[in-house]
């Protein structure tokens, strides 16, 4: 009787995640699988194309002895290891300012967040605007201070171009980041900082020995979380440098665009996503596993 | 019973998600049979740009009175999204009726199978009409692919008032890249009222295929290309290195915005800080956008060819493209034939200045009046054909790396072309 009633409890539970299941894997898991598969054959985007059969990892082959593959997984890694530095520790930074007492501390909270509500394509052709060389506000401000004589093509320097497309991938993201760790901030108890300071602890001394233990879990999840954010920034690059100059900014999500889209080649684009998916997997894996939640 | 109710209802729901994941059949809006109203579907570009709106408010209201029975559907894209969504409809089944199509995506389209030639669709006498040059650049495999809408080749704008303060004649601009260059030099001697820099000669190198335009033509102007006319690679031959030797010089002595796109060259001629620069004839609008009075200074020109070679130029066209599947081919030859109208490029004209591309239409008043005036003689004669390889947009963002490495890589011109040529032998 009670396995009876456990199998229709079963069945029951079955039934009732089996249309979200079927949604989920009809739109997200079937099109992965079938771009990993594609992958492995020849498919070029034509009607009436005879049948796709495997190519002996042809598309691996190309974009390995070319370089490509190479260069765009090391720019990739370039500009996520980069932005996503950079938002950790500006994010705690002015969380932590933020969370103090300070004359108009709710109207810069707001301000912090308008990045955030800016669609990406207004903010790649914002960012174009100001790095523009010849008449962008960043080369202004530079020369009106002194820092630099001949104005820099932010964008169509092999030096710059990178960094540039990083910081406004930066701009972006920060203000998600920001909310999360100051939320987290925000639930470690007062009292601990009261007890810290009557044992006489500096402000760096309960930074680095309450805040930083206590924000761990929250740090944790918005580093995994802008680590993927910043593996698929795809149209901020694109709209910015179309992977350019000399591919100084070809990250893989440009790469796998340029091949599907430009060439229509979808076997070679599907290898350089396969590339990326196992990269972002392998990165997801071992972080989870490396960097454990904490209870306190 | 309440558990089992629920199931059912879930079930029920799963059933529901799996019959309703059918491909769709059909436009349920334009189906009708002969003589019922139907609508035809056109995907464009232009109908999202703030200057010609007022255009196709008036194009779909004309066209509807005067074919009573066909409604327009506009399907509007960004410029820079429209070839990937239209391949995308027509490969799930469902494309638009008829297609803006920029010159450079007419080989990517007629390769993939998903167009129809228009010869049967358009009449004779309208084919027949078309420039010759042109024609035979809209010909694939001996098949018309496309009507242009209008066209132009990549063309010389330059600015009447910096030439003078330059100390050179404005009614006498230069002709070849040698006089160019000396221009060039006298023009980026000056300054604006602030003391920033003026350049002497736009020259677009932008990671985008049609900077990739740009640099074709310069290439091909200096007797250079990719392909000789027997079909052989001349991608390394000694034109391209000369051009690209002259765009290095550009670049060395800071005549030219480096890895500069044409929305910047436009921006940059239209605040009076750019002297001569190499655009599509249509490109003024985006100068007259920032800047009205630039149609005081503005004057135009052939492109220049070399002292040994004759100015040549790709053709940079809109045209208009008929899907394989259309649900109604006849009715989108009726379209294009009616936007191609004496009346309608009239109208058209008001906000945009191009050619027209065929013979007929040469003696327009509109014409005379336009800004392109002074090329409409000479334009068809430099239009060069290009062979319509599937790899043409790759092969676009080739050309702009090759002119990147010279100028800002630092690369010599035959270290490029071995470059290009290595990616051609692999690609091409």
């Amino acid at each position: 009787m009670v396995t009876r009633l456990r199998v229709r409890d079963e069945f029951f539970g079955l039934a009732l995640i089996l249309p979200a299941s079927l949604i989920v894997g009809a739109l997200i898991f079937l099109p992965v699988a079938q771009s990993v598969a594609m992958g492995f054959v020849d498919y070029t985007l034509r009607r009436n194309q005879d049948g796709v059969s495997w190519n002996n990892f042809a598309n691996f082959v190309y974009l390995i002895e070319t370089g490509e593959l190479w260069n765009s997984w090391r720019i990739t890694l370039l500009f996520v290891i980069g932005v996503v530095t950079a938002l950790i520790v500006a994010a705690v930074a002015m969380a932590i300012a933020l969370n103090q007492r300070i004359p108009g501390q709710r109207l810069l909270r707001s301000v912090v967040l308008l990045p955030w509500v800016t669609p990406t394509m207004i903010a790649a052709l914002l960012w174009m605007w100001i790095l523009q060389p010849q008449y962008g506000v960043a080369n202004f401000l530079l020369r009106r201070v002194g820092m630099i004589e001949q104005p820099i093509s932010w964008l169509a320097s092999i030096q710059w171009a990178l960094p540039s497309v990083m910081v406004a991938s930066f701009w972006r993201q920060f203000p998600f980041v920001f909310i999360v760790v100051l939320a987290g901030l925000q639930s470690i108890p007062v009292e601990l900082y009261e007890s810290a300071m009557i044992d006489g602890a500096g402000f760096s001394r309960r930074v680095f020995s309450i805040t930083i233990p206590l924000l761990r879990n929250v740090i944790r999840v918005v580093i995994l979380m802008s680590v993927i954010q910043s593996f698929r920034q795809f149209p901020l690059v694109w709209t910015m440098t179309g992977g350019g100059p000399i591919d100084a900014t070809e990250t893989l999500a440009v790469l796998s665009y340029k091949q599907s889209f430009v060439n229509l080649n979808f076997g070679r684009g599907s290898a350089v996503a396969t590339v990326w998916l196992v990269t972002v997997l392998v990165f997801s894996v071992l972080f989870t596993r490396l960097v454990r939640t904490r209870e306190y | 019973m309440r558990r089992v109710i629920v199931t059912m209802v879930f079930l029920l729901a799963t059933i529901g998600i799996v019959l309703a994941g059918g491909r769709q059949e059909g436009n349920a809006a334009s189906v009708g049979g002969e003589g019922s109203p139907f609508t035809i579907r056109v995907a464009t570009w232009a109908v999202q740009e703030s200057g010609t709106v007022p255009y196709f408010e008036a194009l779909k209201n004309d066209f509807e009175t005067d074919n009573p029975g066909i409604e327009i559907e506009w399907v509007g894209f960004p410029y820079g999204q429209l070839r990937e969504q239209v391949l995308i409809q027509a490969a799930a089944g469902n494309p638009p009726d008829v297609v803006q199509t920029a010159r450079p995506w007419l080989p990517d389209f007629a390769n993939s199978g998903f167009f129809q030639p228009v010869t049967g669709l358009l009449s004779e006498a309208y084919i027949a009409d078309i420039y010759p040059e042109i024609r035979s650049d809209l010909l694939y495999n001996d098949e018309l692919y496309a009507a242009p809408w209008f066209y132009g080749p990549f063309v010389v704008y330059y600015n009447a008032d910096l030439f003078e303060q330059a100390g050179l004649d404005p009614d006498a601009p230069p002709t070849t890249y040698e006089e160019a260059l000396e221009a060039a030099r006298a023009i980026s001697a000056l300054s604006d009222s602030e003391e920033n820099r003026i350049y002497g000669l736009g020259m677009t190198t932008g990671s985008v295929p049609v900077s990739g335009g740009a640099v074709l033509t310069m290439l091909m102007s200096f007797g250079g290309g990719v392909w000789d006319e027997q079909g052989n690679l001349i991608i390394d031959g000694a034109g391209n290195r000369e051009a690209l030797a002259f765009l290095k010089t550009l670049h060395a002595e800071r005549l030219n915005p480096e890895g500069a796109l044409l929305k910047d060259l436009r921006n940059l001629f239209a605040i009076g800080r750019l002297g001569i620069y190499i655009d599509q004839t249509w490109g003024m609008n985006g100068v007259m956008a920032i800047n009205p009075d630039a149609a005081d200074y503005a004057r135009i020109a052939l492109p220049f060819g070399t002292e040994n070679s004759p100015p040549r130029s790709t053709l940079e066209g809109h045209l208009l493209t008929i899907p394989a599947d259309a649900e109604h081919p006849e009715a989108a030859a009726t379209f294009i034939e009616y936007v191609t109208s004496r009346e309608q490029l009239a109208a058209y004209m008001e906000s945009l200045p191009f050619l027209l591309a065929r013979s007929s239409l040469g003696d327009m008043p509109e014409l005379q009046e336009s800004i392109v005036a002074p090329i409409a003689a000479g334009a068809p004669g430099v239009i060069t054909a290009v062979p319509k390889h599937p790899k043409m947009t790759d092969l676009f963002l080739e050309l702009t790396k090759i002119a990147q490495m010279v100028t800002i890589g630092g690369s010599d011109p035959a270290e490029a072309t071995a470059a290009a040529r290595a990616w051609a032998d692999r690609e091409l």
